[in-house]
């Protein structure tokens, strides 16, 4: 088994570990970390790719993801924040303002 | 002034008028100011229309663009004076004139806002006639003609507390637009081929051929139009009823505008009934069968202005006739000549009317003795009627069957009318005015006020002595043809003088003012509702249950569909809104499920 081949094994345990931890979480911030561990799992394999062709645009792109990253979670906290506020809760099954 | 500034001029003043008392409160609720401003508005436009008939200018036509259609013009509107209309002008203004004076007086105990009212209507039914006598085109004649038949609602339905007021009004409204719609498609039929209202260019298409060959459906149409605005059996059944109007919105309706301007159409259109003789021979037969039957349902009726409306009917009959027959220069003369005594006897009747509080002719008698002027005017009207020499009707009447002279049926019906009208004019004025009086209303009659008496004057010189103009109503028509004097005028004042005399001796002073001479069997015969009877049949076992199977139709059938549709969609909507459960992670898992079905097709679809 080659270098990035135990990479891209890693890469797509943690991205089936991030969305069960989406689908099964009910607290926002852990469905938070989960969906930080499905976009971590996909900088490990823009940089595995990226060693794999050779030069350096896999690890800017992973760079400029983990940037984006940065950004998404303090929205996200943001979000939580203004739900624990308004609802009283961070729990999501409990905020269902959406159902028809 | 130019022709065409007084031409704009004779309808304009009266809409002014219409238009200042019907939108300004302060003058609509003073009846004397309302009809201040109404008939010097009617003076003008009379004094515009005189002038434009004493200073014979060339033919003119001035039209505006109105419609535009396809980079040219679809319809106008404008104005057309030529000899044909500008007498029409004269006669239309100065009946409408004498009858607003005569309506100050007539209407003096109404309060001042229903004077208002009816000023504002008289006003713009002046505008009606007038625009209608002045149309260049048959779109234009449409609309103005509707007019005239909304101004004749408004004004029949004036006393509108009167239930029957009501149901009067709305019977004219409609039966006159039935005949309309007739009229309007024959308008569009006739576009449809000639590509043009305009009657100048109609006229010359006409004649220069070649015609379709469907070519009488246009007359036909325009017949029904013609038949249902002038009362001609069978659609004459709205104008008894119309009497339901104060008495000088009767003699305006039925002697210079709503009936004439049928027979005006009839005149105006004439080229286009001359393309189908077929359509002229109906015409003419429709007339004289109107002339006999109005003038017998005359014979038996006891309520003053009945009388007179039947004879309205019958004498349009005649004037129908003889336009059937083609004889332009005689139908038109004697309605000219009938609307001058027909307002006369109309505005006469009023005054006894107003002076006692009934139209019934038993409750009358006697009324020659205080009201020597009413009396002598009405005597002097139904002479005219008559056509007793040398008052006005008996010229137009002359011509009338001089041009029946043909069609031996027909004039044997002009004939029969001839005999009945002095009988039952004689019989009208022998109970009205001579005897002793059968009321006590009656027999403290006293002489109308000068506002009554002043119309009536003036109309009485006209209605006497219009028969000498014929030679310069000829000249202005353009048509050869005068007056002749024979064989036929004999007979036809020799039946006047019979039915005269019959009236005298079968009502005379001598039978204590007896109504009903006649058979009994004949006069129930003719009071009879037979067809109005039928027409209600008509309309409660056909139209109606027509209307109520289309209705259910309308209500099940279509409304049905609609709901169904409605309604699925409802149930459609109700079950997917259980898709959206507001659970982040059902969202999530369908996201999921679709990136992986994604990315399956994505492997194996391709």
């Amino acid at each position: 088994m080659s270098d990035v081949q135990a990479c891209l094994l890693l890469a797509a345990a943690m991205f089936s570990i991030g969305v069960y931890g989406v689908l099964t979480r009910r607290n926002a911030i852990g469905i938070l970390l989960a969906v930080e561990l499905m976009a971590n799992a996909v900088n490990i394999n823009l940089v595995a790719f990226g060693r794999l062709h050779g030069g350096p645009t896999g690890q800017i792109f992973a760079l400029f993801a983990i940037a984006l990253t940065v950004a998404e979670v303090a929205l996200g906290l943001a979000l939580v924040l203004l739900l624990a506020r308004t609802q009283r809760t961070a729990d999501v099954d409990e905020a269902r303002l959406l159902r028809g | 002034m130019s022709p065409l500034t007084l031409c704009l001029l004779v309808p304009a003043l009266p809409a002014l008028a219409a238009l200042l008392i019907g939108l300004v409160p302060a003058l609509r609720r003073r009846g004397d100011l309302a009809a201040g401003v109404s008939i010097t508005a009617a003076a003008l436009s009379l004094g515009a229309a005189l002038w434009l008939l004493l200073d014979p200018a060339p033919p003119l036509q001035a039209v505006a663009r109105w419609l535009p259609f396809a980079g040219s013009t679809l319809a106008e509107l404008g104005v057309r004076l030529d000899g044909t209309n500008a007498p029409m002008l004269v006669v239309v203004g100065l009946v409408a004139l004498c009858v607003q004076i005569y309506s100050v007086g007539y209407l003096s105990d109404e309060p001042p806002a229903s004077r208002g009212r009816y000023f504002t209507w008289q006003s713009l039914f002046l505008l009606a006639m007038q625009g209608f006598v002045l149309s260049p085109n048959l779109l234009q004649l449409f609309v103005f003609y509707e007019l005239i038949g909304l101004c004749s609602y408004l004004l029949i339905g004036f006393w509108h507390e009167r239930p029957s007021a009501g149901r009067a009004a709305v019977k004219a409204f409609w039966v006159t637009k039935f005949g309309d719609v007739g009229f309007l498609i024959g308008i569009i039929v006739a576009w449809s081929w000639f590509g043009t209202f305009d009657l100048r260019e109609l006229d010359a298409a006409v004649r220069t051929g070649p015609l379709p060959d469907l070519a009488w459906i246009v007359p036909a149409l325009i017949f029904c139009g013609v038949a249902s605005k002038s009362a001609q059996v069978p659609l004459h059944v709205w104008l008894p009823d119309a009497m339901e109007g104060p008495t000088p919105v009767s003699a305006l309706l039925h002697a210079a505008t709503m009936v004439a301007a049928g027979v005006f159409l009839l005149v105006r259109t004439t080229f286009l009934f001359e393309m189908s003789p077929a359509v002229q021979t109906v015409v003419m037969y429709v007339g004289a069968g109107t002339a006999l039957f109005a003038a017998l349902q005359g014979l038996a009726q006891n309520d003053i202005k009945r009388v007179l409306a039947y004879s309205t009917c019958s004498q349009l009959g005649l004037m129908v006739a003889a336009l059937g027959a083609g004889a332009v220069l005689s139908g038109y003369f004697h309605l000219l000549t009938h609307a001058f005594f027909k307002a006369l006897l109309f505005l006469a009747a009023g005054s006894a009317i107003h002076a006692i509080h009934t139209n019934d002719l038993r409750a009358m008698g006697g009324l020659a003795r205080a009201m020597r002027w009413t009396a002598l005017l009405f005597g002097l009207g139904a002479l005219a009627l008559a056509g007793i020499p040398p008052l006005s009707g008996f010229f137009s009447k002359e011509l009338v069957l001089a041009a029946l002279v043909d069609h031996p049926v027909a004039l044997a019906l002009a004939l029969a009318t001839t005999l009945l009208t002095p009988y039952y004019m004689g019989r009208a004025f022998l109970l009205a005015f001579v005897g002793t009086p059968r009321s006590e209303a009656a027999r403290h009659a006293h002489e109308s006020g000068w506002s009554l008496l002043g119309p009536m004057l003036a109309l009485a010189i006209p209605a006497a002595a219009a028969g000498f103009l014929l030679p310069d109503f000829a000249r202005s028509l353009g048509v050869e043809g005068g007056f002749h004097f024979d064989a036929l005028g004999a007979v036809a004042v020799g039946l006047a003088l019979v039915g005269l005399g019959a009236a005298w001796f079968l009502h005379g002073p001598r039978r204590a003012g007896r109504a009903d001479a006649l058979p009994a069997g004949f006069l129930a015969l003719v009071r009879s509702s037979a067809i109005d009877d039928f027409y209600e049949i008509l309309w409660r076992r056909v139209l109606l249950v027509f209307s109520r199977m289309v209705g259910w139709f309308d209500r099940y059938v279509v409304d049905g569909m609609i709901n169904v549709v409605g309604a699925a969609t409802l149930a459609l909507g109700g079950g997917l809104r259980r898709v959206q459960t507001g659970l982040a992670r059902d969202y999530v898992l369908a996201l999921f499920l679709g990136l992986v079905a994604l990315a399956a097709w994505g492997v194996w679809g391709t």
